[in-house]
């Protein structure tokens, strides 16, 4: 319906739900999921690092670390502010 | 014996759980094949001792790629004792993740359910019962941190264990392909249906079959099928959590912290703040205690067996053996200790409380250049205290290629120990100018270890598995009974793995080092020693790097160096002192309880100097005078020096050459505990070559060249490194825009 985002667009504290991954099988697929990064999922922004990567992501209570490459790996749809 | 295994994600307070059931019945070793850290351990419950097996921490059963997944899979499939999954409370909902894949295995298992008071403080309630109910095992709640709390879970055990949990009955369409996977697959387990599925690797007759089922479950589904099966878990997992009411967000506290610890602005300062703090308590606080354990390790393990040996009337070589021998090699290993055991306790405490995964985040930008995680900063920093520790704490890096990384540019670290070295030339050859010296030298240092890593990022360790997603912990006070026990372990470990590398290889070199060519023990005259003749014989091949002929205890030097780094400037200051044909004043050894007196004396000497040497981050001063006490002793020494050397360009030539080649028998030994012979003798090969070339290089080109020409080998260097690092950086971007 609208341009699709990934979580490297998104703001610091911002929110948004997961819609999709774009990524071959991998390991590091396979660990996203695991972790619970899966469609309709919500997912929150807290902060950069100091150099600009990686970024620092909540999903289901704990907060995780991702690269450039793996937050733009997940597409998400952002909350309507 | 009985065994139970211990799983659970990274971070859930495992290793605190492990060290409060284990005590220091420990034992810390490798998986076998794999460098994975293998902790076992005993427990004592009544009359029965149970075996207690540490497994990774681990997100998921079916990561692929890792080590550490490989090692946990291979051990559970072919496991028939009781799995232990320990669970942090507040992060129920994503750590029962892998506690579903476990029931799939379908070993008996037992929940222990850790951080309760914290999750109950920050708001959460959990109906255990129901949970274990609904869960088909056996729930029990612990506070790891606390004995009362792994009571509990010993009381469980006591109870007859569990049998083979009920079958897990996941919602459509994943049950229908699970269920068809049972009749085409019969013979394999429910987590290896659920891992074909997924789509992870599958051989055999039914490959096709088990592709058209997984084809049809991503139809039905309507997203991958590998989706259809995390969303499936997610599900089951959602209907678990209906026992539990939660309003679990990170703690404040932890928040607030957070935003200044990992502030765009202070992130950096903090950081070097905290690695200067580690490296300063490992290197000064715990190098307070070398000394003192160098004296008493002499007294007791050197001279002692020499003078018993010699009263008795027993021949020579017997006594030099034993002292000069074993009892050195074991001084060696000894001499470590302190610096390690520091370091180790500093780490732990580091780890324990949730900064090491921040600082990674901290600094990931700069080390993923090199292709390293973050946390790969930490062992660098270590580095420029001592190589030895800096090599163990490699061990903390997620993924073997990080890690054989890491460690085959850490010997270009420039430990402290080859800084008398570079004190002694400063103060002959460049005087007044020795921290510009001693500063390019670490420079040079760095850019080698960056260069060797780059190479090795664009050949051998090309791509690596593993992938980079690193948990950003909650804050909390560190279990110091727990570091202390991590730290013991990981020492021992250390003193059995390299200590017999490190002990054969000294007693060899002794050896070496005082027999004479007729073969007979004369360790008062080195200068005839088998060591000294080889030397002798390899000067002509050193001749490049500005050696020449007549030079040969230069070469001596190097030769010891191998042995340790700190022997070098001892060895060529006593050696040019007999050129000189001034012996260093001959003293008699003092008697036992005086050394041993003198030796614990240097601890409060040490201590009253740490505010000066906070302040002298290389401890260049403090290595000065102690060279200056040494030339002093052994008259003449500097002028022989200057002499035989020659020039100031073949003087810096060997420093660079001994700040690059071949790490001491401590730091091999190390690199073959954790990377194994072949990288061990490829970083002795590597070292040694880089150190050659750049030594018989600079000798080269700067014999032309303008003064001070040191400045021009580091610029290059430097130069290519940056080079190296802009064209990594161009690779992502070239990612993100297609």
């Amino acid at each position: 319906m609208s341009k699709s985002y990934s979580l490297l667009d998104l703001n610091s504290g911002e929110r948004a739900t997961v819609s999709g991954l774009a990524l071959a099988a991998s390991p590091l697929r396979r660990r996203l999921l695991a972790i619970g990064f899966l469609p309709g999922t919500h997912v929150e922004v807290l902060r950069r690092a100091p150099l600009g990567d990686p970024i620092e992501v909540a999903v289901r209570g704990t907060t995780f670390a991702l690269r450039r490459e793996e937050a733009a790996a997940l597409h998400v749809i952002r909350f309507a502010s | 014996m009985k065994t139970i295994a211990l799983i659970g994600n990274p971070n859930c307070g495992k290793t605190t759980l492990f060290n409060r059931l284990t005590g220091l019945n420990q034992t810390v070793g490798n998986w076998p094949g794999v460098t994975v850290e293998r902790k076992s351990g005993s427990l004592r419950l009544m009359d029965e001792t149970l075996e207690v097996i540490d497994l990774p921490g681990l997100y998921s059963l079916s990561e692929g790629g890792g080590a550490d997944e490989a090692v946990a899979r291979g051990y559970l499939h072919t496991f028939d004792g009781l799995i232990v999954n320990l669970l942090d409370a507040r992060q129920l909902e994503r750590q029962l993740f892998l506690t579903l894949q476990l029931l799939e295995l379908g070993h008996p298992i037992l929940v222990a359910l850790g951080m309760t008071d914290l999750a109950r403080a920050e708001g959460m309630q959990i109906d255990t019962a129901a949970l274990g109910r609904a869960l088909g095992v056996p729930v029990v709640e612990l506070v790891a941190t606390s004995e009362a709390g792994v009571a509990s879970l010993k009381t469980a055990l006591l109870a007859p264990w569990p049998g083979k949990p009920a079958t897990l009955h996941y919602e459509e369409p994943v049950a229908s392909a699970l269920q068809t996977l049972r009749e085409v697959l019969p013979t394999a387990t429910d987590d290896q249906r659920m891992a074909a599925l997924e789509g992870l690797a599958m051989d055999g007759a039914m490959a096709s079959q088990v592709a058209s089922v997984r084809q049809r479950l991503a139809s039905q589904y309507g997203d991958d099928a590998d989706i259809a099966i995390a969303d499936a878990r997610y599900t089951a997992i959602g209907q678990l959590m209906q026992h539990v009411r939660r309003s679990a967000e990170r703690s404040r506290t932890s928040r607030r912290l957070d935003t200044v610890v990992l502030h765009r602005l202070w992130g950096l300062p903090i950081f070097l703040m905290v690695m200067y703090g580690l490296f300063a308590w490992a290197t000064h606080v715990g190098g307070a205690f070398v000394d003192a354990v160098d004296g008493v390790a002499d007294a007791l393990l050197v001279q002692a067996p020499v003078r018993a040996l010699a009263a008795l009337g027993l021949p020579d070589w017997l006594g030099f053996g034993l002292g000069n021998g074993l009892g050195e090699g074991i001084k060696t290993v000894a001499t470590f200790v302190p610096t390690i055991g520091m370091l180790y306790l500093a780490l732990g405490v580091l780890e324990d409380c949730g900064y090491m995964a921040r600082a990674a985040f901290v600094v990931d930008r700069l080390m993923r250049a090199l292709g390293l995680p973050g946390r790969a900063f930490v062992p660098m920093i270590i580095g420029f205290g001592c190589n030895v520790p800096a090599i163990m704490a490699t061990r903390t890096l997620e993924g073997r290629h990080a890690r054989v990384m890491a460690g085959m540019m850490l010997p270009f670290v420039s430990c402290g120990a080859r800084l008398p070295v570079y004190a002694l030339f400063a103060t002959v050859f460049f005087p007044g100018d020795a921290g510009g010296v001693v500063m390019s030298l670490y420079l040079a240092g760095i850019a080698v270890a960056l260069a060797t890593g780059l190479l090795l990022r664009h050949s051998v360790l090309r791509g690596d598995a593993t992938p980079a997603v690193l948990e950003l912990p909650d804050w909390h006070w560190p279990s110091l009974h727990s570091v202390f026990k991590q730290a013991w372990s990981r020492l021992k470990g250390f003193v059995q793995g390299a200590g017999s590398l490190i002990v054969p290889m000294v007693l060899i070199l002794a050896f070496l080092g005082a027999v004479d060519m007729q073969g007979r023990l004369r360790p008062d005259a080195p200068d005839d020693s088998l060591l000294a003749n080889g030397a002798r014989l390899l000067t002509p091949a050193f001749a490049p790097i500005g050696i020449q002929r007549d030079n040969w205890p230069a070469v001596v030097g190097l030769v010891t160096g191998v042995l340790a780094k700190e022997a070098v400037a001892g060895t060529l200051a006593s050696s040019y002192a007999r050129l000189a044909g001034k012996a260093a004043a001959d003293e008699t050894p003092p008697a036992l309880a005086g050394q041993i007196r003198d030796a614990l004396a240097t601890i409060p000497a040490k201590f009253a100097e740490l505010g000066a040497r906070l302040l002298d981050p290389l401890g260049l001063k403090v290595a000065e005078s102690d060279v200056s006490d040494q030339l002093g002793a052994a008259e003449g020494a500097d002028t022989a020096l200057k002499q035989r050397f020659g020039s100031v360009t073949a003087a810096y030539a060997y420093l660079l050459f001994v700040l690059l080649y071949t790490p001491c028998v401590a730091a091999l030994a190390a690199l073959r505990r954790e990377f194994g012979w072949r990288w061990m003798l490829a970083s002795a090969g590597w070292t040694f070559g880089m150190a050659y070339t750049v030594a018989a290089s600079y000798h080269h080109f700067a014999r032309a060249a303008v003064p001070v020409p040191w400045l021009a080998i580091s610029a290059t260097l430097s130069g290519l490194v940056v080079f190296g690092l802009l064209q990594r950086e161009r690779n992502p971007r070239q990612v993100e825009s297609c």
